[in-house]
């Protein structure tokens, strides 16, 4: 397990560098918005799927002693590193941003629930996006429809959120809310692990059944 | 005893279905794995190694399940290609490599690594199709394997290092003994060091044979074309009529064919002859 963690780190490393420095950047030049960081990170996994599609590694993987399960197991944990890593560091940029350091800041300081709302968010968006690429094992149909996902959803929120006749999203928070109000982090934690679990599950399920190029 | 047993194994492909595949690679020998391009060597392989889903019939290797991942432990697989990521060195790969194998021996890697001229901090996209070659195989070999497949590994090779290759392979045999499973188009290739010889042609096995049984059996006949007619045809299990004269593939005791004299030519037959002549369609 270590092992696949290793590789999916040394091929990353490069860009998680790029990444971090990034978010830096866009502090020190007052630039810093949540919405752009979460759309690298929800990038983040297309990455690594485009490495294992472009040099057929899945070929060579399956042939080590590993379990099928394992290897998507490993993929789903360094997603999750990733996640919380980010997360982490904003949070920590944040904090020296709005105490320490107060000439990076534009604020609108981010609250601990901010960073687990946007968590949950994106746990979720990769629970339902991981899977795709299983599915189609070709990275270039993977890619399609995850694109047509995410434009669709960009599509639906704002159709939602912006249309006045359209109070759907009412109805949905008012089923959510009142569980998430029990105890809104450890609730909304629960919510993202269920989704991953229930996305592992179908990786691994497609791991197995489907033929690997 | 066998190391894989293929039974009645089938993958159904729209457009190339593998079907019935019942073939065996005894333990302790070279067994070749022979066929045009096309004809479903990869895809076999590719099966045996799990890459593939089979559709029907069932695979086993050293009695277990193909599924079994543990089974991969005593595998030592060369693709055609090296299927890693580009920027990865051999050092890179070393470290996700060697902790996954209970056997791995590093005075074998450091062996094979000198022997083979490899560099350990060069990316991989900058190696020749050699080079990466070499390395596949140094993975392969540093972990000790019982079982080694091999998926055309002398194709695009220089003929010095495919026949370094073939010196190691044959090496490996009489020092440790173990089972090998070469497939390529390259018959030369196995005319020099297999044991066995599985012929895979548009999906089916055409035979499972050993080299004493095919040097023994198959001979190349050559006369002139007027010899050919509706009796004489059916001798043959593949046939070439040009404008100068045929060539036909026997199996069995040729003597028969002493009655001509003169007018014929009984060669023993290479692998090239027999995949050429068993292939070859002639109306």
């Amino acid at each position: 397990m270590l092992q696949l963690l290793r590789k999916d780190f040394t091929i990353t490393r490069l860009y998680l560098l790029l990444f971090f420095l990034f978010i830096l950047v866009t502090y020190i030049f007052h630039v810093n918005n949540i919405t752009i960081f979460m759309a690298l990170m929800i990038g983040f996994p297309v990455l690594l799927f485009y490495f294992d599609s472009h040099n057929r590694v899945n070929t060579f993987l399956v042939s080590l002693p590993f379990k099928r399960g394992k290897i998507v197991l490993a993929r789903y944990l360094y997603l999750m590193f990733f996640l919380i890593g980010s997360f982490i560091f904003i949070g920590i940029i944040e904090y020296l941003a709005f105490h320490q350091f107060t000439f990076l800041g534009n604020f609108s300081y981010l609250t601990f629930s901010n960073i687990v709302l946007n968590f949950t968010i994106l746990t979720i968006l990769l629970a339902i996006s991981i899977p795709i690429f299983y599915f189609f094992r070709s990275f270039n149909h993977g890619i399609s429809v995850f694109m047509i996902f995410q434009v669709f959803l960009v599509y639906a929120y704002t159709l939602i959120t912006s249309n006045e006749y359209i109070r759907f999203d009412d109805k949905l928070f008012s089923i959510i809310q009142p569980v998430i109000n029990i105890q809104p982090v450890v609730m909304q934690l629960i919510i993202s692990g269920l989704f991953l679990a229930g996305s592992y599950f179908v990786s691994v399920g497609l791991s197995y059944k489907k033929d690997v190029f | 005893m066998n190391t894989v047993e293929f039974q009645k194994v089938t993958k159904l492909r729209k457009d190339f279905p593998i079907e019935d595949l019942t073939f065996t690679i005894p333990r302790g020998f070279i067994t070749g794995f022979i066929g045009p391009n096309g004809s479903g060597k990869t895809s076999t392989i590719q099966m045996l190694m799990d890459i593939l889903q089979i559709d029907k019939g069932s695979i086993t290797v050293f009695g277990n399940s193909h599924k079994d991942h543990k089974i991969k432990q005593r595998i030592g697989f060369v693709y055609d290609e090296l299927f890693m990521y580009e920027d990865f060195t051999i050092q890179h790969m070393k470290s996700f490599i060697a902790p996954i194998y209970e056997t791995w021996n590093e005075d074998l890697f450091q062996k094979y690594l000198v022997k083979f001229g490899l560099p350990l901090r060069k990316k991989i996209k900058k190696f020749s199709k050699g080079m990466k070659m070499k390395t596949s195989l140094l993975f392969a070999l540093s972990h000790e394997p019982e079982f080694i497949v091999m998926d055309e590994p002398t194709s695009g090779l220089d003929p010095i290092f495919r026949r370094e290759l073939l010196d190691i392979l044959q090496e490996l045999m009489v020092n440790e003994n173990q089972t090998i499973f070469l497939s390529t188009h390259i018959t030369n290739d196995l005319d020099r060091i297999a044991d066995y010889i599985v012929f895979i042609y548009q999906g089916r096995i055409l035979f499972q044979k050993s080299m004493d049984d095919i040097r023994e059996s198959f001979h190349v006949i050559k006369g002139a074309k007027s010899m050919i007619d509706e009796d004489t045809k059916d001798l043959f299990i593949g046939l070439q009529i040009t404008e100068v004269g045929f060539q036909g593939l026997y199996e069995g005791n040729p003597t028969i064919f002493e009655t001509f004299g003169d007018e014929v030519v009984i060669e023993k037959a290479t692998l090239e002859d027999i995949m050429f002549l068993m292939t070859r369609k002639e109306e």
